[in-house]
């Protein structure tokens, strides 16, 4: 019988009874390979341990560290198929982890514990905190409700339009059947500066609150896995919210009217609300067909005589984790709502300018407008409290007449009662009024 | 209810009209949620109210 070799390594085993002055080289050079793995890398019990191409290290217990702490652990998945891969690099390379397996797309999580956060470094500072950075991922404008430039409160006039629903915190329109509400920008808690909410009276039928999301913002999530979140709270008696997401049918933003609207439902659903100020989410399948816009609205019940609605925090985000909310800059958020409605006030500076231009006769002038931002759509224009001035006479506007105008700025034609002189100077000032406003509506 | 808006002397005519209810003056814009609402008023066989005399000029 010849010598064999063992499973592993290979190493040798002299034959019993043979190996005639061979078998103590075959021992030495068996033990040279046992130390061999042990690559020493220090002194004493410090050994190095080489695990060669396409074997396996099998770990069931933690890797501690050199004061027997814990230092990682690995907890075994059933029928696993992903997994990570670390590589190394060369000079002037970065190393990498990258999630590689069995499926064709993996995805990779960061998951803290608590309210721990997930944090990125580079060049000795702090630069990206997942709670905090990742911006613009909602696609509801205004979620937080913060943003209310017609009013902090109005009432809502049963079955009105939703143009009309316009009329609290911006991009959200707010409706109701039975009988009128009251919608109200309110404080918020915590880390929410602001909610909106709905007070009820008596004979209501139904409240809904709703946001179109223009195509322009919505295009990519067709094909996807979208998630709405939302914070909640309803008075007792009514527990229940509904949501409901569409898209609009044929024509890009365009979803009609209450009454007759052009929208393809996506999904609907609800939400068991209760008193307390809670956060809820689903996740929605957006089909490929989604691509003119979505809308999404939540609706309750009888919201009756002393009953309130609240909600803030909305976010719609791609993806199937709720994660945080999207908190913007004020300015950012503002600037995107000046996109669908911008209402230039006066605030303390009772003859605030507005605009420029000429007087075109002895009852009007031709005012070009600057848009404080690129607008949806050529805006409805309107003012309140304004005057046309060439610093001789200062008559009241009576009427807007006339528009011509793009998205980025208007030539309009306001009306006076008399006083104008032609192709003198007109500037379009508020007439000694703080509460004076020219206002551009473009919302969908 | 809807009122057309006069020629403008100095741009010609008119791109909008005015809508009664609070006097906001809507462009002509198919993307204006507002001009839809009045297309489709007209639809119904509605007419707008004939404008004021040229107030400008």
């Amino acid at each position: 019988m010849a010598d064999t070799t063992t499973t592993n390594l290979l190493l040798t085993k002299p034959e019993v009874g043979a190996s005639t002055d061979t078998w103590g080289t075959k021992i030495n050079t068996d033990l040279d390979s046992v130390d061999a793995v042990f690559a020493a890398a220090g002194t004493g019990t410090s050994v190095g341990l080489n695990i060669g191409s396409g074997k396996n290290l099998k770990l069931v217990g933690d890797v501690i560290d050199t004061n027997g702490n814990e230092l990682l652990k690995l907890t075994a998945t059933a029928s696993a198929v992903n997994e990570l891969t670390l590589a190394n690099a060369a000079t002037g390379g970065a190393p990498t982890l990258t999630a590689s397996g069995g499926d064709t797309n993996i995805g990779m999580k960061f998951v803290s514990k608590g309210t721990g956060e997930v944090t990125a470094r580079v060049n000795g500072s702090d630069v990206f905190n997942a709670s905090s950075n990742f911006g613009f991922k909602n696609r509801i404008i205004n979620g937080q409700m913060q943003i209310a430039q017609r009013a902090t409160s109005a009432t809502i006039t049963a079955a009105s339009t939703i143009a009309a629903g316009y009329s609290t915190v911006d991009r959200f329109y707010v409706y109701c059947t039975g009988a009128n509400v009251t919608a109200a920008q309110v404080a918020g808690s915590g880390a929410t500066k602001n909610r909106l909410q709905i007070t009820g009276a008596a004979s209501v039928t139904a409240v809904g609150i709703g946001q179109r999301i223009e195509q322009l913002n919505s295009y990519d999530l067709a094909g996807s896995t979208a998630t709405l979140s939302a914070d909640l709270a309803i008075s007792a008696t009514l527990t229940t919210v509904t949501w409901t997401a569409s898209y609009a049918t044929t024509t890009a933003d365009t979803f009609g009217t209450l009454a007759s609207p052009t929208v393809t439902q996506i999904a609907t659903g609800t939400f068991t609300v209760t008193s307390t100020v809670t956060n809820f989410s689903t996740n929605i399948t957006i089909p490929a067909a989604a691509t003119t816009g979505i809308q999404i609205v939540f609706t309750v019940g009888a919201l009756t005589a002393g009953l309130t609605w609240t909600v803030g925090n909305v976010q719609l985000e791609k993806g199937s984790t709720a994660t945080s909310f999207d908190y913007k800059p004020y300015g950012t958020e503002l600037a995107l709502c000046q996109r669908y409605y911008s209402r230039m006030n006066a605030n303390t500076g009772v003859y605030t300018a507005f605009g420029s231009g000429i007087f075109s006769g002895a009852t009007g002038g031709n005012i070009f407008i600057k848009f404080p931002t690129t607008m949806r759509s050529s805006p409805t224009i309107n003012q309140s409290n304004c005057m046309l001035s060439d610093t001789v006479t200062s008559p009241a506007i009576t009427a807007v007449s006339t528009t011509f105008a793009g998205t980025d700025s208007a030539f309009q034609l306001f009306t006076v009662a008399s006083g104008g002189t032609q192709y003198r100077p007109a500037v379009l000032v508020a007439n000694n009024n703080a509460a004076a406003y020219v206002e551009l509506t473009s919302e969908l | 209810m809807y009122q057309l808006h006069p020629n403008d002397a100095l741009m010609g005519e008119a791109q909008s009209v005015r809508r009664l209810s609070d006097k906001a003056s809507i462009p002509f814009d198919p993307d204006n949620t507002d001009y839809q609402a009045y297309l489709a008023w007209l639809a119904l066989g509605n007419t707008p109210l004939p404008a004021d005399e040229v107030t400008n000029g």
